[in-house]
């Protein structure tokens, strides 16, 4: 029973790592489609979700089945609901991704805009927390999570950056009476706003790690 | 086994103590009637006198016996008794004294009427013919036997204590022999013969274990230094993909650390899209091929299962160089292809309008010019090539002989030195003797192409200056310019065929794109390299250090 059980464990762990993998990639490929605006490429990365969504659902219905048929308690039990509400935030960063690529599919409109300096780097920064935090899963590194958790502070303030340029970019087309591509400018905010939501997501998948590690979610012993 | 043997011990005292209690308890059940009857006879012989002195009753007054004493007349008329008055039945018939009437003696142990209890009868015939029985009750016997039971009780405790620290001092001094066998070197140690072939056996066994022990420590040694020295990476994995053995090339490449990967499944240690879609893959058919890119680095990844099929062995080998190669092998005949075509395409033009009669007589000698110049150009172009490829192909590494450089440098300079002054252009060489080992055509080469571009991406007006210089056993070569300059985001690829910082590819200089990449092979023929300082607008400087004559 509980060879079978570890079986299961191992298979579900397999396809955890297979589904941070996609989210992963998803991530990195729709910053390289942001830099790069490669609508081929943008349109792969909205197709991908298609198959992280799958995996949450595989994934979803093998946890419960897991509650349900085995029954775990201690650790294990933390492990399985902690991969049950972390897939919840992988699927999200993956819609995330899905959707950043939408926004360079779109044709543009007039004079094509430079995106503002940090928005480049909140998108290594955000594809290198989903990196760590899945990292943190894989070895199960409570001490990784943490740093995770910790330094989405700093995609805060890139954030904060960002819309500091972008409201820089508006005043001098304003001053110069220039007319300036609104729609791109809101574009840029919302690719912002939608790795800010994926550093989040990444933060709350290592908090379910650290939880699963160490049974402490935010500070506090869950029992 | 000391457990085993101390509760056979107790048992076999117990069983003992038990069966040797019955047996006393037997003999005394059979030996104290007979002493009632050896007493009751002895009572008789001495009642015997005395009834014929006194009578019955006084004699059996005098004599202070507890038994009961009878005395039966011929026929079996009681006569006396000294335990009831009454009148009593005729007792001719009791066993003791029928036996006594016929033999003169008789005993039995029976069931009186009289006394109503089991009663020990010795019968003695007088010489009158009357009898006189003595009898005691049965109950005097049990007596004894019960005064002797405390006695019994008593030993029976007393031995089963005293066997107690006995049995478990000899259980110890059974047992320790074998535990004081010293496996490594039985023979010093053995006590009981019968544990020979057994400890022989395990002696055996241990020498085997440590001897196949051995064997596979030096087949893992073996194994460790066959896989460290291999370039490629090397990964055996389980079943469930877990890693049995990795070499530190694949660690290099995979980026991980050895001791940390070590049982590690694959995806844990690398999740790569490249590399699930790979394991997924040979799950499905056995073995798979895939592709990896992993820090500027391209990695073939080969996996296929092992034939017991517990488990599949993963090769990767960084194919960079060999994937760069290709790239560039394709680049090469697509410019090569262009090259060729550019002046063709303009030869079969003038050409054909001259064969149509479209020209007109004036004009043919400017179009035979025309003609004339691009098969030229053309000429030089295939010139150059068959010379690279023979380059690549690898010069014969035989003939070197010593050359002046200085020497060959002056020559080069003297045969352009027309073109320089077309151009405007002074050309000065000066330099030390200098002597280096290698091909002279091959290096009078290096210098025509390197001054040939010095001239030609010059500045009306500019200089070439051409040097030779020792320095220590180092033969260097400078060629400057005071030209166009090269951008820096140029400067590493100006080396590769048909390569040229001029997209526009400009006829006007005349050049096939492939002088500076003759440079770079007859340099790396001569084992020299090259270095360039160039600053755009204002000039560039190509060193060329050679290995001095004397250090070859």
């Amino acid at each position: 029973m509980r060879k079978r059980f570890d079986e299961q464990l191992l298979e579900l762990n397999k396809e955890m790592i297979t589904m941070g993998s996609l989210i992963e990639q998803a991530i990195e490929n729709a910053s390289q489609v942001v830099s790069s605006r490669n609508v081929e490429a943008a349109r792969i990365v909205i197709r991908g979700d298609m198959e992280i969504d799958r995996k949450e659902r595989d994934i979803e219905s093998r946890c419960l089945r897991l509650l349900l048929m085995q029954q775990p308690v201690a650790s294990d039990l933390r492990l399985i609901s902690a991969a049950l509400k972390m897939i919840t935030d992988m699927e999200r960063i993956g819609d995330q991704a899905a959707d950043i690529a939408e926004i360079i599919t779109m044709p543009v409109k007039g004079e094509l805009m430079p995106f503002p300096k940090h928005l480049q780097q909140m998108a290594t920064e955000t594809a290198r927390m989903v990196h760590q935090a899945i990292d943190a899963y894989v070895t199960r590194d409570a001490a990784l999570a943490r740093e995770v958790i910790e330094s989405d502070d700093v995609v805060d303030q890139l954030f904060d950056e960002v819309k500091e340029e972008l409201l820089k970019i508006m005043n001098t087309y304003i001053k110069t009476g220039k007319h300036a591509n609104g729609m791109q400018l809101l574009d840029m905010l919302m690719i912002a706003k939608y790795y800010e939501r994926s550093a989040d997501h990444a933060t709350n998948i290592a908090e379910w790690v650290e939880y699963a590690v160490t049974g402490h979610l935010k500070g506090e012993l869950l029992q | 086994m000391r457990k085993r043997i101390f509760l056979s011990f107790i048992a076999l005292i117990i069983i003992f103590g038990a069966l040797s209690s019955a047996l006393v308890a037997s003999i005394i059940a059979t030996v104290v009637p007979q002493q009632v009857m050896i007493r009751l006879e002895d009572e008789t012989r001495l009642l015997i006198p005395r009834m014929a002195e006194s009578g019955d009753q006084a004699a059996f007054d005098k004599l202070l016996s507890t038994s009961r004493i009878t005395h039966i007349a011929a026929d079996g008329t009681v006569l006396f008794d000294s335990q009831s008055s009454q009148e009593l039945d005729n007792h001719a018939d009791r066993d003791e004294v029928k036996r006594a009437f016929e033999t003169g003696y008789g005993s039995a142990v029976r069931h009186s009427d009289t006394l109503k209890a089991n009663m020990i009868y010795v019968a003695t015939r007088l010489e009158d013919g009357s009898v006189l029985r003595l009898a005691a009750p049965e109950r005097v016997s049990a007596e004894m036997a019960g005064s002797m039971l405390p006695w019994q009780i008593f030993g029976t405790v007393a031995l089963i204590l005293f066997s107690l620290p006995l049995a478990a001092v000899i259980t110890n001094r059974l047992i320790r022999p074998i535990l004081e066998i010293d496996l490594d070197s039985p023979d010093d140690s053995l006590v009981y013969d019968e544990l020979i072939p057994l400890v022989r056996r395990i002696d055996d066994q241990a020498k085997l274990n440590r001897e196949q022990l051995e064997a596979l420590n030096d087949r893992r040694q073996e194994l460790d230094a066959l896989l460290g020295g291999m370039h490629e990476g090397f990964v055996a994995i389980d079943r469930d993909h877990r890693i049995i053995l990795i070499n530190h090339s694949a660690c290099d490449m995979l980026g991980i650390d050895r001791s940390w990967a070590q049982g590690k499944t694959i995806p844990e240690v690398n999740r790569r899209q490249e590399m699930l879609s790979l394991l997924s893959e040979l799950e499905a058919q056995g073995s798979a091929e895939g592709m990896m890119e992993r820090g500027g680095r391209s990695y073939v990844l080969s996996a296929s299962k092992v034939e017991s099929g517990r488990g599949s062995v993963l090769l990767i080998s960084d194919q960079t160089d060999k994937i760069e190669g290709e790239a560039m092998r394709k680049r090469f005949t697509a410019n090569v292809s262009h090259e060729l075509r550019t002046p063709l395409t303009t030869i079969s033009g003038y050409a054909e309008m001259i064969e149509k009669g479209m020209v007109k007589s004036a004009d043919i000698p400017t179009f035979g010019g025309i003609i004339l110049r691009e098969s030229k150009r053309l000429l030089s172009l295939v010139e150059d090539i068959l010379r690279l490829s023979k380059l690549d192909e690898g010069f014969p590494r035989g003939k070197r002989d010593k050359v002046a450089l200085d020497e060959v440098a002056k020559s080069a300079c003297e045969s352009l030195r027309p073109l320089a002054a077309d151009k405007d252009i002074s050309l000065t060489f000066e330099g030390e003797d200098t002597c280096v080992t290698g091909d002279r055509t091959l290096l009078d080469e290096l210098l025509m192409n390197l001054i040939d571009n010095a001239i030609k991406y010059n500045q009306p007006g500019g200089r070439v200056e051409v040097n030779t210089s020792n320095r220590g056993d180092r033969v260097i070569l400078t060629v400057a310019d005071t030209g166009i300059g090269i951008e820096p985001e140029h400067q590493t690829r100006i080396f590769e065929r048909f390569y040229r910082s001029d997209k526009s590819r400009s006829k006007a200089t005349g050049g096939t794109g492939l002088g500076l990449s003759i440079v770079k092979h007859a340099a790396e023929y001569h084992d020299a390299t090259i270095s360039l300082d160039s600053t755009p607008g204002q000039g560039t400087t190509i060193s060329v250090t050679f290995p001095g004559c004397e250090t070859q």
